[in-house]
């Protein structure tokens, strides 16, 4: 269905965040199929009412970013880039596209001032505006089309992600910038009023994907082919961003290492895409997709010292696939996929484990109901094993032993040493109530005790 | 059907970012819009210099009523189809291999069986496909073998046209410089390219016109106080008409007058042969 101009820039006008909104949450808010009517007072500066006209079509979504609570723009698998509007509850309200043109860009985006919209390539990266206001993006400048090693084959892997600075990273394939020296990738930091390009950490593996959060840890999806098994995730704090040095690199510059491994049993062999940071329970999270298996992967990330490690859990199994995610106010998630948008909050949760950590002598199993404490107090319904990072692993004897609420397990172990990846698996653990466990296996990266 | 929230907030409001340290960054069109205004409508007629062929065609004299086609524009990789030597050089890496076309500009029509690609790193039209002929790996095709005398036919290349040469933009001295490619924008749904080379500030405007059997590339030049010189391929030239600007050989030398605005119109479709003349 073809819509004139006029209402169609009225459409997209309507989908545009407001931080007014904000503040007024979905006044004149109406659910009627009533003909849409203006029923603002006549001094009113408002804009009248826009009727959204609902479309069996569903956007193909490659990567979202959120404008407010309410509002995103998404990229389509043609390259497209739309908008769309959301209910409090992630019910879609409205899409429509927001530039026709077909970028050949990256699964991320960037949202730049006045609504522009940052997008990469692998040999660009490119801001497009809305020049002329009328809702569709019209112009589109190539910010960025040099960097180190650009001559030599290295191009753009992942991003545009902004940080808390406001700079744009991008993550470089790996390239050797002087001869002699290993070919390293890059995350490059990109400032609109700096003309020097500055690496903020280095990597031995190509970055596939990665997320920054409000403290400036990024989480990579490193690349490495030829390991079946798993997935590696690094986490690494980028360096303070000193804005009277903002050419200046890092000293000394941060090393991207492979901090955690998803293992490949639990996304059904399927890699994970996109990473995204999110905060339930006080807690900041990791989640990452698996768009052909629909399983998405939690992880949770832990500090000690300058080491990163975690739990690493299967958080659910989508009823549709799911390429990316965002978190579109504290705890309020979305994804979005080959078949459209797909809220990933306010559901009702499968019985599940929901955090492994570390005990002085052994580790303790976190559940979101309690479990059955006859098949709980069962040593045999416990399998612990500890997988070392270089290779061998060693099986742990247990004995758990259950929380007075019934949602936690302390598996007493042997000592469990640094440098192995726990594997945990409770094969006859229902709930109270007969349910099931999503995933009965659960991993815990051990770096540091 | 849903009643959407009345907004008081449209994009002539500030969007509230200035909390944002991302600082506003105004795309750099006035300037390119500004001489577009200033010099169109300056188009003088140039007079032949000696050495020169005679006066092109004039597109733009009696202009007939002419529909543009809706655009489909997309930016692809492709592997690579260009042949010529000269035209290759800005793809070509140190170690001598020839790169993808990863900057490219993919211009098209549902309507239309040509697709005309553009790329952003040599900053110059590349070609127009027909996308009925088949393509060149299979358009060459030996011919079995009769009584010994084997030869190979070669159908049309599906390449209406394919750039050839050297850079096609040059200063009024004729020394081509490296273009850098700025970005581009939507003219009434057509893109324009925008692009410096060597000291000119050039926008080059492509789009399809007559159902698509007319390519119209339209040059707006400003810094060009010398006027600018065009060199297009020799296979072209037979099928462009020019709205000003003096030919030599292949090369299409605008004065400065007309460096506001330059129009070339491709025919894309073949000539209709001319009937054989009996008596």
């Amino acid at each position: 269905m073809r819509y004139p101009i006029s209402f169609l820039r009225e459409r997209i006008l309507s989908l545009l965040p407001a931080l007014v909104l904000a503040s007024l949450p979905y006044a004149g808010y109406s659910q009627t199929d009533s003909t849409a009517v203006d029923t603002n007072p006549p001094e009113s500066k408002e804009r009248p009412f826009v009727t959204l006209n609902p479309t069996d079509q569903v956007p193909q979504v490659r990567a979202i970013i959120p404008m407010d609570g309410a509002n995103v723009f998404f990229l389509n698998h043609r390259g497209q880039i739309g908008a769309a509007k959301f209910s409090p509850g992630l019910s879609q309200i409205g899409w429509d596209l927001y530039s026709e043109i077909k970028l050949n860009a990256l699964p991320s985006l960037a949202l730049g001032p006045n609504y522009s919209i940052l997008t990469a390539s692998e040999n660009e990266l490119t801001q497009a505006f809305d020049s002329d206001k009328n809702a569709q993006l019209d112009f589109f400048q190539a910010l960025l089309q040099d960097w180190p090693g650009r001559g030599k084959g290295v191009t753009i892997t992942a991003g545009p992600v902004a940080d808390q600075w406001g700079r744009i990273i991008l993550a470089l394939s790996p390239g050797s910038l002087n001869e002699g020296q290993p070919a390293r990738a890059r995350l490059v930091a990109w400032h609109p009023e700096h003309k020097k390009l500055v690496t903020v950490t280095e990597s031995e593996l190509l970055i596939d994907a990665f997320a920054i959060n409000r403290d400036g840890l990024v989480a990579s999806r490193l690349h490495m082919a030829d390991y079946k098994d798993g997935y590696f995730v690094s986490l690494t704090d980028l360096p303070s961003f000193d804005s009277k040095q903002p050419d200046a690199s890092p000293d000394p510059m941060p090393f991207t290492l492979p901090s955690l491994v998803i293992p490949a049993e639990l996304t059904k062999n399927d890699p994970p895409v996109q990473l995204c940071f999110a905060h339930e329970g006080g807690k900041e999270k990791l989640l990452l997709p698996c768009p052909k298996s629909k399983h998405l992967i939690e992880i949770l990330p832990e500090k000690l010292g300058n080491i990163w490690q975690g739990s690493i859990l299967l958080r659910g199994k989508t009823e549709r696939p799911v390429e990316s995610i965002v978190e579109m106010s504290s705890g309020v998630i979305l994804g979005g996929g080959s078949e459209g948008f797909v809220p990933l909050s306010g559901l009702s949760e499968p019985y599940r484990i929901m955090r492994i950590t570390l005990a002085k002598d052994g580790v303790i199993l976190f559940f979101n109901r309690s479990i059955d404490r006859f098949e709980g107090s069962k040593p045999e319904n416990y399998s612990v094993k500890a997988i070392a990072l270089n290779g061998g692993e060693t099986t742990l004897a247990v004995v758990p032993v259950i929380e007075s609420d019934g949602k936690a397990v302390i598996l007493k172990t042997n000592a469990i040493s640094a440098g192995t990846v726990l594997r945990v698996v409770c094969q006859n653990l229902p709930s109270e109530k007969g349910e099931t466990l999503l995933s009965s296996a659960a991993f815990y990266t051990v770096h540091r005790r | 059907m849903f009643d959407v929230i009345p907004t008081d907030i449209t994009l002539d409001s500030n969007p509230g970012y200035s909390a944002s340290p991302f600082p506003a960054m105004v795309p750099a069109t006035s300037a390119f819009l500004k001489i577009s205004v200033l010099a169109g409508g300056m188009l003088l007629a140039c007079p032949v210099l000696p050495g020169q062929d005679a006066p092109p065609p004039q597109a733009t004299s009696s202009p007939p009523v002419s529909i543009p086609v809706k655009l489909d524009i997309s930016r692809r990789s492709l592997k690579n189809f260009l042949t010529d030597e000269a035209a290759l050089s800005p793809y070509r890496s140190p170690d001598g291999t020839i790169g993808e076309l990863t900057g490219l500009f993919m211009i098209g029509s549902g309507s239309v069986p040509y697709a005309v690609f553009w790329d952003s790193l040599s900053c110059r039209l590349l070609g127009v496909l027909d996308i009925t002929r088949p393509g060149e790996a299979e358009s060459v095709a030996p011919l079995p073998p009769s009584g010994g005398d084997e030869t190979v036919k070669t159908a049309p290349s599906p390449y209406v046209l394919k750039a050839s040469g050297p850079a096609q933009f040059s200063g009024p001295t004729g020394s081509p410089a490296t273009p850098v490619y700025f970005g581009f924008r939507l003219i009434d749904g057509k893109p324009e390219f925008l692009y410096t080379s060597g000291p000119l500030a050039v926008e080059e405007r492509i789009w399809l016109e007559e159902g698509g059997t007319l390519l119209k590339q339209r040059f707006s030049v400003r810094d060009a106080a010398k006027g600018f010189r065009i060199l297009l391929p020799a296979e072209w030239k037979e099928r462009v008409a020019v709205s000003a600007g003096t030919w030599k050989n292949e090369t299409l030398t605008v004065p400065a007058e007309a460096a506001g605005e330059v129009i070339l119109t491709y025919r894309l479709t073949d000539r209709e042969p001319e009937p054989a003349v009996s008596n």
